[in-house]
């Protein structure tokens, strides 16, 4: 009887707690700015994981082509027509509670690599991104400032 | 040291090649097509990158009666086509980027078209050459994401007709 009851409780209260998390996950939905200001990038939830996507470039056209900038350092040779402002640049990351989002991964489409990435929010409007290789302790943090829209 | 007559030594080695291809197994390649499938991104849409998405379950079995999770060696993309209905067709359309993910695998970026030739109503993308989408396959279904980079900002929704094909190759 004890047990049942046991069962019972545990079953009403995880979809609770589940659903709790989940909505603690999304505060990461939104626009953010890295801290050198070039552009800008949009966090969404695709599934159950999150992903950053460019949507605004400081200096969109490349200045030898005039043409807006495409991914011309990807390693993969028939991947360099894909243009920067719309590129995911974060992805496949889930939320771990506590703040974080981890086991995913950033695009640095300056040299064409990808590193592992934690993020962490420092408060509502900050984030660090944190990318490595191999050990944690041996990556770069950034910190991303949250945009808010103001009404006119 | 007994020396081998060269009929034995040539036994032997045929033998050891015979083991070693059964030890490795044999490998199936099959074609896996998606078709039909409805992708959508509801709007009002903004100029920019805007987001379809549509998810599909993955069956093996279409592919061979004892495929598995365990037996997909490699995956590659060997075509995707996006077709549209309406008037408009591709025509508002800079670019569209078509990635493949999963809730238990990474997101794999599958093909691109940029620029959108215009005046068509269907456009086949070009497929990434490196990606395997190996570990995607493993999962119960895929979610596709095409970001389509809008000319403007649209009232309506976005909506596209993908078939996508794989090279599915197993190992039994």
């Amino acid at each position: 009887m004890k047990k049942g009851l046991l069962f019972l409780l545990i079953a009403l209260i995880a979809p609770v707690l589940s659903f709790a998390q989940a909505a603690e996950g999304d505060k990461l939905i939104g626009v953010w700015e890295p801290s050198h200001g070039k552009a800008r990038v949009k966090v969404e939830k695709i599934g159950t994981k999150y992903y950053g996507k460019i949507v605004w470039l400081k200096e969109p056209n490349d200045p030898e082509t005039k043409q807006p900038k495409m991914d011309k350092n990807n390693p993969d040779d028939s991947q360099r027509t894909v243009p920067l402002k719309g590129y995911r640049l974060l992805k496949d990351f889930v939320y771990t509670g506590k703040g974080e989002w981890t086991e995913g991964t950033i695009y640095d489409p300056e040299n064409g690599n990808t590193y592992k990435c934690i993020i962490k929010m420092k408060d509502d409007n900050t984030l660090d991104i944190r990318g490595y290789i191999g050990v944690e302790a041996l990556g770069r943090t950034d910190v991303w400032k949250r945009l808010t829209v103001t009404s006119k | 040291m007994k020396i081998l007559s060269p009929n034995k030594s040539l036994f032997i080695f045929a033998l050891a090649i015979a083991l070693f291809t059964v030890s490795c197994g044999t490998v199936t390649t099959k074609t896996y097509t998606i078709d039909d499938v409805t992708m959508v991104a509801e709007g009002p849409l903004f100029d920019g990158s805007n987001t379809l998405q549509a998810t599909v379950p993955i069956d093996l079995k279409k592919l061979e009666s004892w495929a598995t999770a365990e037996t997909v060696d490699k995956v590659i993309v060997k075509s995707i086509t996006l077709t549209t209905t309406d008037s408009i067709g591709f025509d508002r359309i800079r670019s569209v980027i078509f990635q493949v993910t999963a809730d238990g695998a990474q997101m794999q970026q599958a093909a691109v078209l940029n620029p959108i030739p215009s005046g068509v109503s269907s456009i086949n993308l070009n497929p990434a050459m490196e990606a395997d989408f190996k570990d995607l396959f493993k999962q119960n279904a895929l979610i596709f994401v095409a970001d389509a980079d809008l000319n403007g900002d649209m009232d309506g929704n976005l909506e596209y007709k993908a078939k996508i094909e794989f090279e599915v190759s197993l190992k039994d």
